[in-house]
């Protein structure tokens, strides 16, 4: 279940098969008692049929069935609003308590970090760069991928992972621009996460030294929590979505490194400010990195196109001293055992 | 964060709500062997893995051997040989670690300086049966779980004192079942995903609870697995010493070969292919620890039930568990 919306894993499928995974990773493990004498809802992360060491040791947590959160009532310019994300959890949902949120939240994201922690390695061993894309739908992600790719020719190794709730379109849309790419359906859920990339990851086998695009699903608010491993978020405004896009979804351009504003050929026909944009996104992030292209026009594309390949070489300079690192400690132990004998 | 290091971050919200969150970031050390040679390979293993060493070496050539399409077989002089490897290593663990958490230091230094000069496995039994068992160790062996429950009241050693303390029942995975190389070969994608090994999508707890888990069925049943794991370190190593034998097992993949071999932890896993030039052009090793250390695994799932234990228990847990990395802990407390 997803943090903040509630959104189910429960038909995830990549490249149409329904992965082989953990099963329904991020539900919590129950342990509880049983001789309380009453019985409540619960979490399974399994099915009680399987071989299983299944321990029933801890107190029970009770259902929480504390008040719900209520909304702030505040004035505004021209009315009152309603804020739903002033309580400890920040978001609102029927029926579940502020803490029972919290709680769900903590304990989904906790180990989504630890699968992105591994993916991270993994990615890290093998000196590939990889990037999170993140947008609202219709930012024109995938069609910025095509482009990267094109431009980027065959002498550099992109991947792409697809995420999308339905669909394989995007996918055969990278693979016609000549990546290899896999695609992951959400099914209801409204991002990735760090297990389904992990999952991908093994599937798609991307070479060393290569490029990891990660076309995370159209959602401003989900994506910003889960980190996938990858070296850094890209946050995609398209010039068409009004400049006050940063304000509106401020966790998601706190959590990005980058932001790419894309297609910055229609601005002569609109009344967009980029200069209020960016000011924007720096006022709830100020290390952000702005760059601005069009995927049509090919103004700016150089430059993401080098800092593209800046990030790869660093990448792949990491893996090498590393390798370099091993070899040196192998010589040294290899001279001692020498000096022994 | 610090590579090859257990990560374990308990986080805490203002509002006073825990959770735990595992990983190991594993540095794949053998990726060092890719362009090498398999006798250069084989050379370098045990200076890369200095814990299980010989395991990790047999493994190397038995994956090698096979890639290359040699006949390949471990002897039984190899299997004694990693057997006596998973003998010292579970005495010194007893000796020093467990001695540590449950006793508050290490076993005394006359049984230190026993394990060092014990080399063979009489001696080691020797000195198990002492320290340990304190009868002959196949005697032992025959009592069964109710045997082994009284003498575990009548606690006569330090283990069996340990194991008395150890009354909470905690709760944790499903257990790997016994596999040969076949076997996994064709399921292999579940152990090597960058996330940490499943097998039939889940994440599995190994070695000696999963391989002694028949035995210990009343425990397993009770929820009492810290127990039943202690329990099952102490069998494993009373079947070693009276001369059960570690196994190993091969098989090839349509690219590269496969090997296992049983260890003390549990099962390790080398994955090697060579290229027409016969250099190493793809190697894994996976290690019994990535099974715990797993985000969801075993570690992350009794430790999320320890939240609010003290420090010392958290140790007595993990090193139940018994991780071959080291391990840091962290709080991440989130402030109104």
């Amino acid at each position: 279940m997803c943090t903040v919306c509630g959104c189910s894993k429960g038909n995830v499928k990549i490249e149409g098969r329904a992965p082989g995974g953990v099963k329904f990773p991020y539900r919590s493990h129950h342990a509880h008692a049983h001789e309380h004498g009453h019985s409540h809802d619960h979490d399974h992360d399994h099915d009680h049929d399987q071989h299983h060491v299944h321990a029933h040791p801890a107190p029970a947590i009770p259902a929480g069935r504390a008040a719900e959160h209520q909304p702030a009532l505040s004035q505004q310019a021209g009315g009152a609003a309603l804020h739903y994300g002033q309580g400890a959890a920040h978001a609102h949902a029927p029926g579940l308590s502020q803490a029972r949120m919290v709680k769900i939240e903590q304990d989904i994201l906790s180990k989504n970090d630890g699968y992105a922690a591994q993916n991270r390695q993994w990615l890290r061993d093998r000196g590939i760069f990889a990037l999170n894309l993140v947008s609202s739908p219709g930012s024109g992600k995938t069609t910025l991928l095509a482009e990267t790719i094109r431009q980027l020719g065959h002498d550099t190794l992109v991947y792409v992972v697809e995420g999308d709730q339905q669909t394989s379109n995007d996918a055969e849309r990278i693979r016609a621009a000549g990546a290899p790419a896999i695609q992951i359906n959400t099914g209801k859920g409204c991002h990735l996460d760090a297990h389904m990339v992990g999952q991908a990851l093994e599937q798609l086998n991307p070479a060393d030294d290569s490029l990891l695009l990660i076309e995370n699903v159209g959602n401003l608010v989900c994506p910003a929590a889960f980190d996938l491993g990858e070296a850094h978020k890209v946050a995609i405004l398209s010039v068409t979505e009004g400049e006050d896009k940063p304000l509106k979804y401020p966790d998601m351009f706190a959590a990005a490194d980058v932001m790419l504003l894309t297609k910055i050929d229609l601005l002569r026909h609109l009344d967009f400010d980029v200069d209020v944009c960016i000011a924007n996104a720096r006022r709830v992030n100020p290390k952000i990195k702005v760059l601005q292209l069009s995927s049509k026009s090919g103004d700016g594309m150089d430059l993401w196109i080098d800092w593209l390949l800046l990030e790869m070489n660093d990448a792949q300079l990491v893996k090498q001293r590393e390798v370099a690192r091993l070899r040196q400690q192998i010589a040294a132990l290899e001279q001692q055992l020498q000096e022994r004998s | 964060m610090k590579a090859d290091q257990i990560h374990i971050v308990l986080s805490q919200n203002k509002d006073k709500g825990q959770a735990v969150s595992l990983s190991w970031p594993r540095l794949e050390a053998e990726r060092v062997f890719i362009g090498q040679s398999a006798a250069q390979a084989v050379h370098t293993t045990p200076m890369l893995f200095a814990l299980c060493a010989r395991a990790q070496t047999l493994a190397a050539q038995l994956v090698l051997q096979q890639a290359a399409g040699l006949p390949v077989s471990a002897s039984p002089e190899q299997h004694r040989s990693i057997t006596l490897e998973a003998v010292r290593e579970t005495l010194r663990k007893l000796l020093l670690d467990w001695s540590q958490c449950f006793d508050g230091s290490p076993a005394a230094s006359t049984w230190m300086a026993r394990w060092r000069a014990a080399r063979d496995l009489p001696s080691l039994r020797a000195l198990a049966e002492d320290f340990v068992y304190g009868e002959d160790c196949g005697q032992w062996l025959q009592g069964g779980e109710a045997g082994w429950l009284a003498w575990l009241e009548r606690g006569a050693t330090a283990p069996a004192r340990w194991l008395g303390m150890l009354d909470q029942p905690l709760p944790g995975c499903a257990l790997l079942p016994a596999l040969d190389a076949a076997t996994l070969a064709s399921q292999l994608a579940d152990w090597l995903r960058p996330g940490g090994p499943v097998w039939q999508g889940q994440p599995q707890e190994v070695g000696a609870l999963a391989r002694e888990a028949p035995q210990l069925a009343g425990l397993l049943a009770a929820g009492q697995l810290p127990r039943a794991r202690l329990l099952a370190r102490l069998l494993q190593l009373a079947r070693w010493l009276d001369g059960a034998l570690l196994h190993s097992s091969v098989a090839s993949l349509a690219d590269g070969a496969l090997a296992l071999v049983e260890t003390a932890r549990g099962p390790l896993l080398h994955l090697a292919a060579l290229d027409a030039s016969g250099r190493i052009s793809r190697y894994r090793v996976v290690p019994p620890t990535l099974w715990h250390a797993h985000p969801e695994g075993v570690l992350r799932v009794s430790l999320g039930f320890l939240a609010d234990a003290t420090a010392a228990e958290w140790q007595r847990q993990i090193s139940l568990i018994d991780p071959c990395v080291p391990y840091s802990v962290s709080k991440d407390v989130e402030y109104a």
